[in-house]
Formats: C-alpha cells, structure tokens, sequence
C-alpha cells in the first residue's frame, strides 16, 4: 500500500520534469555498483567507464571539512587540484586545464554540466561548497562521457543522500577580514528508506583591502573600490529507496543569488560595473538496478539562467536569460558474460534570450552514448566508449575514448588513456549579432595520457606518488578575431599541449601523531600550432595566461585533536601577449591553519583560525588586477548527528 | 584528425620535454634608443593595448633612419602609462596623450615623453581639440559630456551636456562639429558658449571627420553596432549645416579613419584596405588602393611633408602590432614593430 503510494509520488514528479518538454529524454549516468549507498548515488556509469587509464583527483577530506563556508575556488584553490584564473576574491574564477580555455573543462553537478549555454563558461565562484559533498577533478579528455566541453578535463561536484543517520544538523561559518562574513546551515533526516536535508547559506564580503599599487608613481597604497558581493541560496533534495532496495528515486532543486560589483584594475581610476546572476536549477533522477548487473535509470533536469551585467557609467546593460532542459536515460547490462554495456541517451534543449542576439534563440541536441567495460584476471581493466551528437540537425564527429588500466600487486598501477574529445560553439559564438558565426565547426581535440601510480602502506604508513604523461592536440579552436566592422568567432588555432604532472601523497600515523603531506607538480607546454598572417609571431611559443610551472603543497600535523596546517602555491611565469612581450611574475601563496577538532558520539566540531598569504606576497592573477595581501579567517562548524528510531527498516 | 600512434607519441614527448625545458621563459624588451625627438623627426603611434590590460604605449617611428622605439613613457616616467591609449595631440608644443580607460590625460614633453602634468577626472576620454592657446575640448564616451579643459593649467575648467558618446571633433570658421558614436548626427557647438547651435542628420557611428581643401567638412560613419545599420561617408556644407552629398554602405562595415593630405586635395579611409580618392569626387572607389591581405589594418595616417601613407596593423590585437609606411604610390618601404593594438598615428 505504502509502496504504491510512493510510486505514484515518484511518477507524478518525473511526469511534471518530463512534461517541461516535448521530445523525450536521456541522460548517461547510471550507477556503477549497485546496492551500497550512499556510492551508488554518486559512482555513475559514466565515471566507471570513462576513468580507466586516467587519474581522478579526490579533494582531500579534511581539506574539503575546513572550507565549507566558502566557494569551490577557495576550496579547489587551496587544495592545489587545478590551476585557478581568479579575478580576485568573489569575482570570475575559472579554470585552465593543461593550457585548455576556461570553457574547454566541464563542470558537473550531480552529472549535470554547468557549463552556461550561452558563453561556456561555468565560474567556480559560484559554486559554494556546502552543496558538494564530494568534489573530483578528472584531468584529460572526457567528451565521450560526460559530451561537449570536457577537453580538458572534468570538475565533478555532487551532494548524495545519506540514508540512515536520523537527525542531522551542520552549521558551519567564518569570518575574515574585508567584511567576510560566509555562513551555511545544513539540516536532515534520514531513515532507511528516506533522506532529505535542506541547505541554506549566505556569504559576503566587501574586499575593500589595500594595495601597493604599482602601476602608480612610488607604488603608494591604494584601497580596492567597488569590489563588494553577496551571494545566497537555498538548495534541497529527497530520495527514497523503495521496499526492496532496488529501485530508488530522488529530487534537488537549488536556487542561487549574487549580486558582485567589478573592482577597476589598478590603471582605471574607477569602475561602476556589476554583475547580477541568478539561476535554478533541479533535477529529478529514478533508478532501477537488478541484482543480475541490469539497470535502468532516467534523468531530468532544468536548468535556468538569468545574468544581468551593468557596465556603468551609462553604458548599456547586457542580459542573458536561458532555460536548458536536459533528459537522459541509461541502461546496463551483461553482455557475454564479462562485459558490462552501458546505452545512453541524451537529450538537451537550451533556449536563450540575449541583449546581443534574435530573442528566444533555440537549440536542440541529442547524443547517442555507448560504453563497454570489461575487467580481466581483476588486474587488467579495459573501458571503451562512444558517443554522437546531433546539434540541429547536424552530425557532430564521433568521440570515445579507450582506457586501459593494469595493475601489480598492491603496488602500481599503469593506466594509459586515448581520446578524442570535442567542444561545440556557444550560443554567442554561433548567434551574436553582429559577428556570430553559424558555419563554426565544434572544437576537436585528441588526447593521451599515460600513468604510472605507486602505492605503498606499512603499519602508520601510507605513501601515494603518480606521474602521468600527457599529450593534447586541439585543432578548430574557436577565438574570437576581429573582422571588417566586427569581431567575429573563427575555428582559428591548432594548440599542442604536452607535459607531465606529478602528484605525491604521504601520510604517517602513530598514536596521537598525524602527519600528512600532499605535493603536486605540473609541467605544461601548451603552443600555437598555427599561425594566421606571416607577420603572428605567435606561431611555437606558449598560449597567454598558461604558466609553464606549477607547484602545490601541503603539509598538516596534528596531534590529538588539534592540527596545523600550511598550503603552498607556485605559480610559474605566465604570458600576457601571443607573441611574449610582456609576462607576468611567479608568484607563491603561503596560508597557514591552526584547529581543533571536538567529536562527542556521532556529532563533531571544529574551531579554526587562518591567515590567507601568510607571507604577504604581493601578486597578479590577472594583469592588473590586485590580489589581497595576508589576511586572516576564523571559523566554527559544528555538526550534530542523532540517530532515531527507525520503524521503516528494511532489507536492503 | 589523424589518429596517432600513442606510444610514438608519448616518447615524443618525453624528447621535446626534455629538450625545451632548458629554453629560457623570458622575453627580450625592445631598447629605447633614448634619443631626443624633435619636431619634424617622425610619427608618435598610439598603442591602445588591451581592455584592461594596462598595456597602453607610444611608440615613436623616425623617418630619417626608419629606427622605431616600442615604449616611449613608462621608461622615462617609470610607471606604466595606463588602460587604452587612444590619442595623442601636440598642443602648445606639449604632447596631450588621452588614456581612455584610466580616465586621464598625461601631458607630457613630446622629446622624451616626460610626463609634466596628469589630468584626471574624465570617465573615458577619447580626443582632445584645441580651441584657442588656453581652451581645449575633450570628448569622452560615457559621461554625457564634452569636458572643457583649462590648458593654462591643465586642469578641467568645465563642461557642457552632450547627448551621448562624443567622438571625433573639428573647428572650422569658429564653430566646433563633433560626431557621435551612437546617434546619427553631428552636432555644432558654440565654443565661445559651449552650447549645441545645430545638428546634422548622418547615419550612426561617426568616428572621423576631415576638413578638405574647399572647405567641406567629411564625416566617415560605420553604422550601428547593435542593430547592423550600415553606415556611410557624407560631405557636410560648414556653412549652411547641411549634408551635401552622401555614400551610404551596403552592408555593416567598419570604415574608420577618414584623413587626408597636407593639401585636403586627396581623402584617405580605412576599411579593411586602404581607400583613396580626390575631394571633389562624385563617387568613392569600390576597391582599396592598398588591399588589405593577412593584416588587420587599424591606424591611418598621411604624412603631412611627403604625402605617405602611414598604417599600422594589429595582428591578432594580443601581440606587438606593426607600423607600415608606404610611398605615396601605395609601395610599402618600411615595416617596424610597435605596441600592442596600434590606433592612431600622430604626426609630429
């Protein structure tokens, strides 16, 4: 009787998702293992068949624990996963991925890509991270997985339920200097069958902070304008597993605010710009699993847009609405014997509204994704994948992506990685008025990794160190050139990124003793391949704003409950003009942080204090652009746990 | 797309990482040659840089030599000049250079560039026009206004309400004709009052102006950037307001530039090529004279002594840009390396 009801509840939700749009669905993430959640809500298909062969990076726990208050930049930032292209605190963070252009890495919430259909971007600093309770970052091409966008690589953020913890309740906030003032409250129940938690934050600063500003005379102190934001919303989800535990259906919706005003770089006198965004977004997700490795899954979501930007001083404001649905459906299945199959369907529809080009602009897509995994001996794993896309009518070229992993003993694993990966034109790129250009070809990139990745544990001690090889060739690369009376977007450059990164993880425990080291290297070459006049000397040399060098540290101890830790960044030289006349300085990053830690039974607290730039070092992002000098937080989280009678416990 | 061999590949790149890993990063600056400069000595080249940026220069080019210097103000002042230099004007035997996006003008000693005075206070100040030795006005994109400058002191003594961008301005027999980007006019303004007499219906866009040897004012407009209006070329009467005559464009395009000889006999534009054609034309060429190839032309200017032709071409407008100098024939003869985003040419 219950279960129909439940039924009935579930049908009612996905018709009222499905009804949004005619054309039926889609969507590729299924789960990979079945009966555990809670990773069976976040282990989708399309990261079991597509990672093999390449490396996943897993922001650190504890990291991710001591920045909850904030956005995803301050918690990818200081966990060294990518390199961050910031524009300064609360304003644009995106992202640069092995040389590849802030809209050639996808961002996925919950599988969904983020990624604005309008102009591609998606800005990490508008993601806060008390909606991610699990962050990845996948580096190399993942097209075949995940569809248009994911060249570089693939930032993964998703919130799961939590089936079976009773009362749960989290608050966590911080203060810091600049008017900071970040603040989210997470409140929960579960059962065995049901979890649902509504989360609510708010953050603020007005990062009015001083500078040396040395494109000034004597570099005397200047004080940031107009550079205050706040950013706030409310996010919920449910699931439900039913009876037997092998169907599951679960719904979030999440609806965001900001309102950040654009300081001027440190040679314009003023600025009055400001930026507005505003989105909701949900999705509602069923999912059927067999204990014979069938499964079933439908997906659908919504995704709307609304930014507004105000130049100021009289200028005309520039307005972009959007409305994205996305439907997927995906299916697993044994095929002889060994090989796992996975079919999915992918189906978007993304309308906009724009100041700069014909209203209601309408595009239609659909893929076509297959996947074949296969395991051997349990030492050889091998995953190949496919997918199509047809863009109004139009055939995209076909991706995939062929992954292979082995591995020895307890002690290394090689994995090796070939894809081919694609990025199609924006709504700006292919509409604009005047400049858009309908006849661009998407994006067509190649990929290869090769890792080798050592594991070593012996009583207190856990040691991790990986090195991959990399090489990337992206031809019909889209840059906007100017053109007789307009910009205009042209398939213009051949790039050819090649390097290695490194990644080192060393942790030694012994008694109340707790050491912790985690270190990253990357080496970037990423050149133009193409030069468009005899007299572009940009031809060979390195892409602007992509730093040859990067470094990453951390180092934690703590003891008993208390712990310190210091984070270091290096960033390398970066180019400021194609033909490298002009550069910008490397730069470190120093932030130290003293905490302690209270557990009482299932409920646990943490008390911080952190000083950001530790060493007050004086750098640039961006050229021009003034970064805080050292600067100081402090923050509590405190998260409750009961756990309550559970008259509903089933059999899972 | 060719699908490679991975393993090849990958020791490829193993055998370039090793071998440019050596190479060094930094980039060569460009000497200043430190010579004084005199008047009649060659060309000052505005370099815009980028929007935002901060990478705005004047670079200088010497007819006698053809030796050029990329950046002439921040070595001498030691700081950098700013955001978007869009102008530089010799007034008073001082160089007046318009930084659009710092919202200032940097007076400075046209020899080395030495800065003597900075004038702040504009929102996003394009030209500078002298009106007498003591009055100047400068228009200004977005504050609504003309500024009107005190040049005795350099400072902003005043100024009058505009309706919208302020663009290219001239004075001619007492009165002062200012284009606009974004209306369809050009209006006459009383420099005495500085108050708006008159205005001429145009099309949208009015980014040039040219007074030629009858007296005839030219008005060179690209149209309407949001809408796509074509824009057009128009002779304007001085005396009576009116437009003469009239080419209008076809299709949205960008010509910009409009200038002419020492004479005002020859009127050149610039539109994705170099056109030319005499001031008492009934029709304006179809086809440039200097065709425009693989370069992105972006300045124009014709030396006023000998009658060449001065463009500068911006590449992919994130590099270093050219100067070109053609004979008066349209024979390229020099080709130097200037700032980044070349706009105007200003000759001294």
């Amino acid at each position: 009787m219950k279960s129909k009801r439940v039924y009935t509840f579930c049908h009612l939700l996905l018709l009222a998702f499905l009804s949004l749009n005619i054309r039926l669905q889609a969507q590729d993430t299924i789960i990979a293992k079945s009966c555990e959640l809670p990773s069976i809500s976040i282990s989708y298909v399309r990261a079991y068949t597509t990672t093999p062969g390449l490396v996943v990076l897993q922001a650190d726990s504890i990291q991710q624990s001591h920045y909850q208050a904030g956005t995803l930049t301050d918690l990818l930032g200081a966990n060294g996963l990518l390199f961050l292209k910031s524009y300064g605190v609360g304003n644009l963070a995106t992202t640069s991925v092995r040389g590849a252009s802030a809209n050639q890495t996808s961002v996925l919430w919950n599988g969904i890509n983020l990624q604005s259909p309008t102009n591609g971007i998606s800005d990490l600093s508008l993601m806060p991270s008390i909606l991610c309770d699990n962050v990845s970052f996948q580096t190399g091409g993942g097209s075949a997985g995940w569809g248009s966008g994911a060249i570089g690589g693939v930032i993964q953020t998703n919130s799961y339920p939590r089936f079976s913890e009773g009362i749960r309740a989290r608050y966590t906030g911080q203060v810091g200097s600049f008017g900071e003032l970040d603040q989210g409250v997470l409140v929960g129940f579960s059962n065995s069958k049901i979890s649902s938690d509504i989360r609510i934050y708010n953050q603020q600063a007005k990062n009015d902070f001083t500078f040396n500003n040395t494109a000034r005379l004597g570099n005397p102190l200047d004080t940031v304008s107009n550079s205050d934001f706040l950013q706030r919303g409310i996010f919920g989800e449910s699931a439900m597993k039913f009876k037997d535990g092998n169907q599951f259906v679960s719904v979030k919706a999440w609806y965001q605010s900001s309102d950040r005003r654009i300081p001027p770089t440190m040679l314009e006198t003023s600025s009055e710009a400001r930026q507005k965004d505003e989105f909701f977004r949900a999705v509602a997700n069923y999912k059927y699993f067999s204990k014979t490795n069938f499964l079933f899954e439908i997906k659908s979501s919504v995704l709307t847009e609304f930014m507004d930007f105000i130049p100021g001083y009289s200028q005309r404001n520039s307005l972009t609405h959007s409305i994205s649905f996305i439907n997927e459906a995906d299916i697993r299945f044994k095929l002889f014997d060994k090989v796992l199959t996975y079919v999915g369907l992918n189906q978007t529809n993304s309308k906009a509204d724009v100041t700069g080009y014909v209203p209601s602009t309408v595009q239609n897509r659909a893929s076509l994704f297959l996947a074949f995994s296969y395991i051997l001996k349990s030492n050889w794993n091998f995953a190949l994948n496919f997918r199509d896309e047809e863009v109004q009518g139009k055939i995209t070229p076909l991706v995939g992506s062929l992954g292979v992993e082995w591995s020895r003993m307890k002690y290394l694993t090689i994995k090796t990685n070939i894809s081919r990966n694609y990025r199609l034109p924006t709504f700006n790129d292919l509409y604009w008025q005047p400049g858009g250009n309908l006849n661009l070809k998407p994006e067509d990139s190649w990929n290869e990794d090769v890792t080798a990745d050592f594991h070593y544990k012996k009583n207190g001690f856990h040691g991790n160190y990986s090195c991959t090889i990399f090489n990337r060739n992206t031809t019909n690369w889209i840059l906007w050139q100017p053109g007789p009376g307009y910009w205009s977007p042209e398939n213009l450059l051949s790039v050819w990124s090649r390097g290695f990164e490194n990644r080192l993880k060393l942790k030694y425990t012994k008694d109340k003793f707790d050491f912790t080291l985690i270190g990253g290297y990357d080496y970037v070459l990423a050149t133009n391949e193409k030069a468009n006049s005899p007299g572009d000397v940009s031809l060979g040399k390195q892409l602007m704003y992509v730093p040859t060098n990067q470094f990453y540290g951390l180092v934690q101890f703590a003891y008993s409950k208390y712990y310190l830790e210091f984070n270091e960044r290096y960033t390398g030289l970066r180019f400021t003009a194609t033909d490298h006349s002009t550069y910008l300085n490397p730069f470190m990053v120093t932030d130290a942080t003293v905490g302690k830690r209270f557990d009482y039974k299932k409920s646990y607290g943490d008390i911080f204090f952190r000083v950001n730039n530790l060493l007050d070092s004086q750098y640039q992002a961006i050229s021009w652009r003034a970064m805080p000098g050292r600067n100081f937080q402090v923050g509590i989280t405190i998260d409750f746990k009961m756990l309550v009678k559970d008259k509903s416990q089933t059999i899972n | 797309m060719k699908n490679k061999n991975f393993f090849s590949i990958s020791i490829f790149t193993l055998l370039v990482l090793f071998s440019t890993s050596c190479k060094k990063d930094e980039p060569t600056p460009v000497a200043n040659t430190g010579q004084a400069i005199a008047i009649g000595d060659g060309v000052f080249v505005s370099d815009e840089g980028n929007f935002q940026g901060g990478n705005a220069k004047v670079s200088f080019y010497r007819f006698s030599d053809g030796s050029s210097i990329e950046d002439l103000f921040s070595p001498t002042n030691t700081r950098p000049l700013g955001d978007v230099c869009q102008s530089l004007s010799i007034i008073n035997g001082n160089a007046y250079i318009v930084v659009n996006n710092s919202g200032k003008i940097e007076v400075a000693n046209p020899s080395n560039l030495r800065s003597v005075a900075t004038i702040t206070g504009f929102v996003s100040p394009r030209y500078i026009l002298p009106l007498s030795s003591t009055k100047a006005y400068v228009s200004d994109l977005y504050s609504n206004t003309v500024h009107v400058l005190n040049l005795s002191n350099n400072t902003i003594s005043g100024s009058f309400a505009f309706p919208g961008q302020s663009e290219a301005m001239t004075l001619v027999n007492g009165e002062v004709f200012i284009s606009s980007l974004n209306h369809d006019k050009v209006y006459v303004v009383n420099p005495i009052t500085d108050l708006i007499t008159d205005s001429i219906a145009i099309a949208m866009g009015g980014n040039s102006m040219q007074l030629d040897n009858n007296g005839k004012l030219w008005v060179l407009c690209y149209g309407d950037y949001f809408t796509s209006a074509a824009g057009g070329l128009y002779r304007i009467n001085t005396t009576s307001h009116t437009v003469e005559q009239s080419w209008p464009f076809t299709t949205f395009e960008s010509p910009t530039h409009i200038c002419s000889n020492a004479a005002g006999d020859t009127l050149y534009y610039l539109n994705y090529g170099v056109y030319r054609f005499p001031s008492n034309t009934a029709s304006v060429p179809t086809l440039p004279f200097i065709a425009q190839t693989t370069q992105s032309f972006y300045g124009l200017g014709i030396r006023p002594l000998t009658g060449e032709i001065f463009v500068t071409d911006a590449v992919d407008y994130s590099q270093r840009g050219h100067l070109l100098r053609y004979t008066p024939a349209g024979v390229l003869t020099d080709d130097k390396l200037v700032g980044v985003i070349p706009g105007g040419i200003w000759f001294y």
